[in-house]
């Protein structure tokens, strides 16, 4: 970036200065934000009323914004005023950026698949376009494109953007050390004036170890990642619970509480939930659930709907998974959908699916401990009792804590069949 | 003014200025999604400068340097800023005039983490401690380099110049770091067998600056530390810099008989790269892919103005051999659309082959200029980068003008680019037409523009390599500048002959 080009560009705008005097009223009551981003934006809207600028800058805060604070509803804001600014100039590439950004993080993952192919074919050797489609093709499924996306973005522009998505598309495939390597370089390397994007990346790279069952490293840098941006929800939820994972719940509880005190908090609800539950409080358990449930409901297609059919099979309502799990596979087959569908089928008895479908969520070799679980489940439930042991026992080798419950159970089928 | 011009111009406009939001500010946004773009500010190029040596005595050399790490807040610990271990960072020379690198000078840093407790390396200089010298044991997280030379057709896997040399710690403070200039800063400059010298380390951001309200109007803010520039200036950058002796740049590795030799301009220009990686099944070891150029920058203003948002990426890992794609945009640049647009000032028309000269080809000899000076420099496509004629005789330091070759100093932009040069106030006249090769519009107000800072607030260059001041130190208030407030934003800036605007 060159300082005197963009002084240049600052004395020519300068002179485009217009009285401001209409308000902006694009989103809905937006409420004041200090942030000189968001004043911006606004200003620039009131000056230049026609043009997607200023429409532009006030998604992109918003989307910053709702990283930032957890709160998902804030790119409610942003999709209007992205709207806008289509509006306005339709061929727009940043606001394509921002609008293709919006398809994924609403799972309208096949529209996002369009919308970066269609700029794929006028900015061939545009990092961004490629780490869209990674993302997308990760979430329906396609790994195959996945990683040939990624291999682009990285071969274009090596930096936090691609190696993060490196990472997690190596830990996808098994490969944990390759996956720790490069979350470390990209945390390493984001900007020190980004603090989200920084403390992102080291919360990537806790879980990371957290998923190995590496508890005491994965909760020095959750510590390290709250200390440099403190409050950070995402790394509260993690640290919350890591202390979980080694049976400190008094902590795991308060930290997931005041997580919860800003705003909900999906993950926090289930953790908290298992936490009441494991201690025998049934009534503070389910009201954490129905939270949950509730809270995903309400986010329609936005919803992480395996997080949810996940939930809803633990607690017994079978149908109402099984009838997620097979929407959810049928448009989207990726490898936890396939778990999902595998493991809703299993609670239903059908076994000769459940088996089939695990065998395609274990098909990458992730090593999720989770699906090691459902897979040794149904394995002893087909009758390969030692093979299912086994796999339930690699589930709990690799990470004795990888659900708060469902390690429990794991424990104890083992212990049953001794 | 018609209105599809209007409209035209906005979308520039909108172009522009989104790029710059979106280095800082977009991200794809469910929580749990990676950042889609992270500004890589450790690989960030800002400026290039090539110049025959001013320092007395030296003009047998040619100083090198390219800055790195824009918006270093002095006061920027715990986490101070280094060069990235890695990133590589280069210097390349071409002296042909067929786009590739003849030479490179590459830079390339290590770490020795004292400290290591955290990952994003803070708590990393003992603030207890007083650092006195490069190899004080004060000195918590001290960054060494190595610099290597290549040379395409006989060198290509280069040679060791030098190699465990230190970086100056940053600018902490009189408390810390006492006498920093004295002490670590001209220590750190090393001289090389071949008689040059070679630094790297933190320095003053001699040209930068914030002009307050304004960019609180446009929103350019956002792309400064923490979200938000103060309307001061005193940011530092990372600077590496070389001095080589003028024959050991030439294609004839001799110094040039005279300006017009063949062998008399050489281009130059930096870049930042690094590494790619295997996604499934990495070979080996971390950090050992291929190179990638994340960064590039030769003239100021052509990357960041000239080059339009659909290829800035592609701009930054293109080589200048391949400069081919980015012609059109010289020919007829957004900006020169953008002047007319809204100061309302007559601008040559397109195609622009004024602007080509200084960006892409260099200046033939011609009446002018006079039949002693020349940049060209080109096999007849175009190539962006610096164009320095080594045989052009310096201007002694006393004698500098700012505006280079439009104020009649023929050693200073766009032959090369000094320390000393005002290329904002050159640049923006060169752009608005307002110079001796389009005479039609080299006329007031289009050759009197500028942006009224003529000096750099905070003192004068050094008069020794590596000419850019010491870095500021961490507790030293950022002096405010807000030249252009209150100003009537509707008229063009025009500066007096002070390089002061004219109210």
């Amino acid at each position: 970036m060159n300082i005197f080009a963009r002084w240049c560009l600052v004395a020519v705008i300068s002179s485009l200065g217009v009285s401001c005097s209409t308000k902006l009223r694009t989103t809905t009551d937006a409420a004041e934000y200090s942030d000189p981003k968001f004043k911006n934006a606004q200003a620039e809207i009131e000056r230049e009323p026609t043009s997607p600028r200023g429409y532009i800058n006030l998604a992109a805060f918003f989307m910053k914004e709702s990283r930032r604070t957890g709160d998902f509803s804030l790119n409610a804001n942003a999709e209007v005023a992205v709207a806008k600014a289509l509006e306005l100039a339709p061929d727009d590439i940043p606001a394509r950026k921002l609008e293709a950004s919006l398809h994924l993080a609403n799972h309208r993952f096949t529209k996002a698949v369009d919308a970066a192919l269609a700029m794929k074919a006028e900015l061939p050797r545009d990092s961004f376009v490629y780490g869209l489609l990674a993302d997308a093709y990760v979430e329906i499924g396609d790994y195959t494109k996945a990683v040939e996306a990624a291999q682009t973005m990285v071969d274009l522009k090596p930096g936090t953007a691609s190696y993060s998505r490196v990472a997690q598309i190596r830990s996808l495939h098994g490969d944990h050390q390759g996956a720790i390597e490069m979350f470390l370089q990209a945390a390493r390397i984001a900007d020190p004036a980004d603090k989200e994007t920084q403390s992102w990346c080291l919360v990537q790279l806790g879980d990371e170890y957290w998923k190995g069952g590496k508890f005491a490293e994965a909760e020095k840098i959750y510590d390290e990642a709250l200390q440099n941006f403190p409050g950070y929800f995402f790394a509260t939820v993690s640290k919350g619970r890591v202390r979980a994972s080694v049976g400190d719940y008094e902590t795991a509880e308060r930290l997931l509480t005041e997580v919860q005190a800003r705003g909900p908090n999906a993950k926090a609800m289930l953790m908290l939930g298992d936490i009441y539950e494991l201690r025998g409080e049934d009534d503070k358990a389910r009201e954490q659930y129905e939270k949950f449930e509730a809270f995903e409901k309400e986010l329609g297609n936005a919803a992480d709907h395996n997080r949810l059919a996940l939930s809803l099979a633990d607690r017994g309502r079978i149908d109402e998974a099984l009838a997620i799990a097979r929407k959810e596979y049928e448009i989207e087959p990726s490898i936890y959908s396939a778990d999902l569908l595998g493991w809703c089928l299993y609670k239903s008895g059908d076994l000769a699916d459940a088996k089939k479908y695990v065998l395609e969520a274990m098909r990458l070799n992730t090593s999720d401990p989770r699906i090691l679980f459902h897979a040794g489940m149904i394995a002893r439930a087909e009758g390969d009792k030692s093979g299912g042991n086994q796999l339930l026992k690699s589930a709990l080798e690799r990470n004795p804590a990888f659900d708060l419950l469902r390690s429990r159970d794991a424990r104890s089928a083992l212990a049953e069949s001794n | 003014m018609d209105d599809g011009l209007r409209t035209f111009g906005r979308r520039l406009l909108t172009s522009i200025f989104t790029t710059s939001m979106l280095a800082s500010s977009i991200f794809a946004s469910s929580h749990g999604e990676a950042p889609l773009i992270s500004m890589d500010r450790y690989a960030d190029n800002t400026d290039t400068y090539a110049f025959r040596s001013v320092e007395p005595g030296r003009d047998g050399f040619v100083t090198l340097i390219a800055n790195f790490i824009p918006f270093q807040e002095p006061s920027g610990g715990p986490q101070w800023y280094r060069f990235d271990d890695t990133v590589l960072y280069e210097i390349k020379i071409d002296n042909t005039g067929d786009g590739n690198e003849d030479i490179t000078y590459q830079f390339e840093f290590t770490t020795r983490t004292v400290n290591g407790d955290t990952i994003l390396g803070m708590s990393a200089v003992n603030e207890n401690g007083v650092i006195s010298t490069l190899n004080d044991a004060d000195y918590n997280m001290p960054q060494t380099y190595t610099v290597r030379r290549i040379d395409r057709t006989f060198n290509r896997r280069g040679r060791v110049l030098a190699t465990g040399l230190t970086v100056p710690p940053a600018n902490i403070g009189p408390r810390v770091t006492p006498d920093y200039e004295q002490n670590l800063g001209q220590p750190a400059v090393y001289p090389l067998s071949d008689g040059g010298k070679v630094f790297a380390g933190q320095r003053d951001e001699y040209f930068y600056i914030d002009v307050g309200g304004v960019f609180d109007a446009i929103n350019l803010r956002s792309i400064g530390a923490n979200g938000g520039v103060d309307t001061t200036q005193g940011f530092n950058v990372s600077t590496i810099a070389i001095e080589v002796p003028i024959e050991d740049l030439t294609r004839t590795r001799t110094v040039p008989s005279g300006p017009t030799a063949s062998d008399a301009v050489i281009g130059v220009w930096s870049t930042a790269s690094r590494r790619s990686t295997r996604v499934i099944n990495p070979s080996q070891i971390v950090d050992s892919g291929p190179w990638r150029q994340v960064s590039r920058l030769g003239n100021p203003l052509v990357n960041e103005v000239v080059i339009p948002l659909r290829l800035k990426d592609a701009f930054n890992s293109l080589s200048p051999v391949d400069d081919a794609v980015a012609a059109p945009f010289v020919l007829d640049p957004e900006l020169a659309r953008l002047m007319q647009l809204v100061f309302g000032i007559n601008i040559p028309a397109p195609p622009r082959n004024d602007l080509v000269s200084i960006f892409a080809t260099g200046i033939p000899v011609n009446p002018i200029t006079g039949p002693n000076y020349t940049t060209f420099l080109s096999d007849g496509q175009p190539h962006e980068y610096l164009r320095l004629n080594v045989a052009i005789p310096i201007t002694p330091i006393g004698s500098i003008n700012r505006l280079g070759l439009l104020g009649g100093d023929v050693a200073g932009f766009p032959n090369g680019r000094r320390v000393h040069d005002d290329v904002t106030d050159i640049a923006l006249r060169a752009v608005a037409g307002g110079t001796p090769f389009t005479p039609a519009t080299n006329v007031p107000p289009n050759n009197a523009l500028g942006d009224g800072v003529s000096a750099n607030p905070e003192g004068p260059l050094l008069t020794r390599f590596p000419y850019l001041r010491p870095p500021n130190p961490g507790n030293t208030p950022r002096v405010s500048n807000q030249q252009l407030l209150g100003r009537d934003m509707s008229k063009p800036p025009v500066v007096d002959s002070n390089g002061l605007l004219v109210r």
